[in-house]
C-alpha cells in the first residue's frame, strides 16, 4: 500500500485544527482531498468488498478518526474512517483506513447505528417521497422546494414496518431566508425505497407518530 | 476534529457526521491540564427519556436508537430553538466546522479563564446541546442542555402527548488516565457525622447517590501522590437531584472493564440501562484494569404545555463536575482578575 497522506500534510491537518475557527476552511478543503483517496482506498479493499458482497450500498462519508489517543495531535491524527451503509442487510460498514500506510487498519459492522442522512440519501428520499405527489414534484424538480432530514423515530420502534431500515424523515421547505414549510413529514424507507403508509396519531407510545403525514 | 489549547487546558473534540460514532455527540479526547493527561476521552452519547405513561413511549436517542428513539442529529449553533418539523434548512449543519462552537475566555474577577466547546444538537422534538468547560483551576464542567418542542407539538396544541411529564436521563462516558495511566482506582465517598470516609469499589458495578451521605466518586491514580502524599485524583460531583425512577434508568454511576478506546460506546443499550451491568460488565474485579465510567445526568421535566413550554422549551441546562484533588501540589494561582490581583 502507499501512504495516503505526506507527513507535511499531516503537520498541516495538526497545524489547521490547532488554529480553530481560523484554520477551519483549511483544515476542511484538506480534509475534502484525504476523504476522495480514503474513500477510494476502502472501496478497493477485499475486506470490505467482501462485507458488501454486491449488495446495494452507499458510502456515507469519510472522517479523521481517532484510532489511538496521544499526548500528541500528530500522533492521533493517523487514521481516516470511510463509512458505507449497506442498505439490503441494514448495516453501516465502517473501515478503518490508516492514512500514512495506506492500509486499511480493519472493517466493522455496526447494526442500529444511524448517522444522519447524507445529501444523497437525502435527494433518493425526496424522488420517492415525491413521486406520487406531481405539484411538489414539479417544486422539487425545478428546485423551488429544499428537503430537511432527520433520521425516523420509526426506524427503532420494534413491530414498525421500518424496523431496523435506514428511515428517514422529510419536511420540505421552499427556498430562501423567509422560506416556509409545504410538505411533509414524510417517512421514506430507504433500505426499501418505498414511502411508507400514514399511520394516524395515536395514543402514547403507538408505533408510528406522526409517519407520513404530508 | 479540532484541539484546542487555552486556560491551562489543551483538548480535542470530534463531532462525528458518518461513522461509528456518529449520532452520538460530541467527543472530547485527550484532555490535558497542566500538560497532564485528564481525561483520555468523554462522551454524553446516548439519553433514555421514559415518559409517564404505562404505553411510553420510552425513548433512547442518541448513539444507537431504541424504542422509538432517534440519532442525534448536529444543528447549526443559531439553529432556532425549534422541534425538527419547524426547523428551517438553514438550521441542519453539514459537517464539523458548522455545528461546533469553540469559546475560549479570558479570566474575571469570580472565574478562572475557560475554554468551552459545544454543539446543538436535534433529538426530533427536542434539542440537547453538548457542552463541556475547562477551567484554568483544573475543573471540567459537563453539561447538558434541553430546548426545543415538547413531544405531541407537531401535532397542535391539543395533543395529549404535551401533557405527558417525563425523564431525561443523559448518559456520561469516562475514561480517565491520570498522568498517563491505564488503570486507576475508583471511590466512594461516604458522609457520617463528622467523618467522611473513602471506599474503593472493587468490581465492576453500579451505584447511586444517597444524598444524606453527600455521595461522591473519585478516580485515582493507582500509585502516584501529590508532595503532600495524597493520591493523584480527580472527583467526579453528581449535581443531579432527581433520583434514579428505577425502570428504565436504575443507577447514578456504573464502573466497567474497558474493553477499547472506542469500544462500548453506548450503542449496544437499549431503552433500559440494564446494558451497563448485564453486557458491558459483568462483576469482574477492577484491580489492574483500565476503568470506564458511565455517569447519568437527570432532569424530571415536568412540563408546562400551557405556560412556559407553551411554544418551545426554554434552554436550561444540566451536569456534573470533574474537580482536582490532589492532583496539584499547591492552589493554582493567578486564576482571577482581581485588584490587587489574587495570589
Amino acid at each position: 500500500m502507499t501512504t495516503l497522506v505526506s507527513r507535511s500534510e499531516r503537520v498541516s491537518l495538526v497545524r489547521f485544527a490547532q488554529q480553530q475557527a481560523k484554520g477551519r476552511r483549511a483544515l476542511d478543503a484538506l480534509v475534502a482531498k484525504l476523504r476522495r483517496r480514503v474513500t477510494d482506498t476502502a472501496g478497493r479493499s477485499p475486506e470490505v468488498l467482501g462485507m458488501l458482497g454486491g449488495r446495494r450500498h452507499r458510502v456515507l462519508g469519510a472522517e479523521l478518526h481517532v484510532e489511538e489517543p496521544g499526548k500528541n495531535l500528530l500522533h492521533a491524527i493517523r487514521h481516516a474512517e470511510v463509512s458505507t451503509y449497506d442498505y439490503d442487510r441494514d448495516v453501516l460498514v465502517s473501515t478503518i483506513v490508516d492514512l500514512a500506510s495506506g492500509d486499511v487498519v480493519r472493517a466493522v459492522e455496526h447494526r442500529g447505528v444511524q448517522p444522519p442522512p447524507t445529501r444523497e440519501e437525502v435527494d433518493e428520499a425526496a424522488a420517492l417521497a415525491t413521486a406520487e405527489q406531481a405539484a411538489l414534484a414539479r417544486r422539487w424538480r425545478a428546485r423551488q422546494v429544499i428537503a430537511t432530514a432527520i433520521p425516523a423515530r420509526e426506524a427503532s420502534i420494534e413491530g414498525h414496518a421500518c424496523y431496523g431500515h435506514r428511515a428517514i424523515t422529510l419536511y420540505f421547505w421552499t427556498r430562501g431566508p423567509r422560506g416556509s414549510r409545504v410538505g411533509g413529514p414524510v417517512l421514506v424507507d430507504l433500505s426499501r425505497q418505498r414511502v411508507v403508509p400514514p399511520e394516524p396519531e395515536g395514543a402514547p407510545g403507538t408505533a408510528g407518530m406522526d409517519a407520513g403525514k404530508a | 476534529m479540532g484541539w484546542v489549547s487555552h486556560a491551562d487546558w489543551e483538548f480535542g473534540w470530534e463531532l462525528p457526521f458518518t461513522g461509528g460514532l456518529a449520532g452520538g455527540g460530541l467527543l472530547i479526547d485527550c484532555a490535558i491540564y497542566k500538560r497532564r493527561l485528564v481525561l483520555l476521552r468523554g462522551s454524553a452519547p446516548f439519553a433514555i427519556v421514559p415518559y409517564h405513561d404505562p404505553g411510553g413511549p420510552f425513548f433512547k436517542d442518541g448513539l444507537g436508537p431504541a424504542g422509538g428513539g432517534v440519532a442525534f442529529t448536529p444543528l447549526k449553533p443559531d439553529a432556532p430553538d425549534l422541534g425538527a418539523w419547524n426547523t428551517p434548512p438553514g438550521g441542519f449543519a453539514a459537517n464539523e466546522t458548522q455545528a461546533v462552537v469553540v469559546e475560549t475566555l479570558a479570566a474575571d474577577g469570580i472565574e478562572p479563564a475557560k475554554a468551552i466547546v459545544w454543539a446543538k444538537l436535534n433529538v426530533y422534538n427536542y434539542q440537547y446541546i453538548h457542552r463541556w468547560e475547562f477551567h484554568a483551576d483544573g475543573r471540567i464542567e459537563a453539561m447538558i442542555g434541553v430546548g426545543g418542542e415538547l413531544l405531541g407539538s407537531q401535532y397542535g396544541p391539543g395533543s395529549p402527548y404535551r401533557k405527558l411529564n417525563h425523564i431525561h436521563n443523559f448518559y456520561f462516558r469516562l475514561d480517565f488516565a491520570l498522568d498517563g495511566s491505564s488503570t486507576h482506582v475508583v471511590e466512594e465517598m461516604t458522609h457520617a457525622g463528622n467523618t467522611d470516609t473513602w471506599t474503593a469499589i472493587t468490581n465492576e458495578t453500579k451505584r447511586s447517590v444517597v444524598p444524606s451521605q453527600f455521595t461522591r466518586w473519585r478516580v485515582r491514580h493507582p500509585s502516584k501522590t501529590n508532595l503532600a502524599g495524597q493520591p493523584v485524583s480527580y472527583e467526579i460531583i453528581p449535581e443531579s437531584v432527581d433520583p434514579p425512577a428505577g425502570t428504565y434508568s436504575t443507577g447514578d454511576l456504573w464502573t466497567v472493564i474497558k474493553k477499547g478506546f472506542s469500544s462500548e460506546m453506548g450503542a449496544e443499550v437499549k431503552n433500559t440501562d440494564a446494558f451497563l451491568q448485564a453486557g458491558y460488565g459483568a462483576g469482574k474485579p477492577l484491580a489492574g484494569n483500565g476503568v470506564i465510567l458511565w455517569h447519568v445526568v437527570r432532569e424530571h421535566h415536568k412540563v408546562e404545555p400551557d405556560a412556559e413550554d407553551k411554544i418551545t422549551v426554554p434552554y436550561h441546562f444540566g451536569g456534573f463536575t470533574i474537580r482536582p484533588r490532589g492532583f496539584l501540589d499547591t492552589t493554582p494561582q493567578k486564576l482571577y482578575k482581581t485588584v490587587p490581583p489574587s495570589p
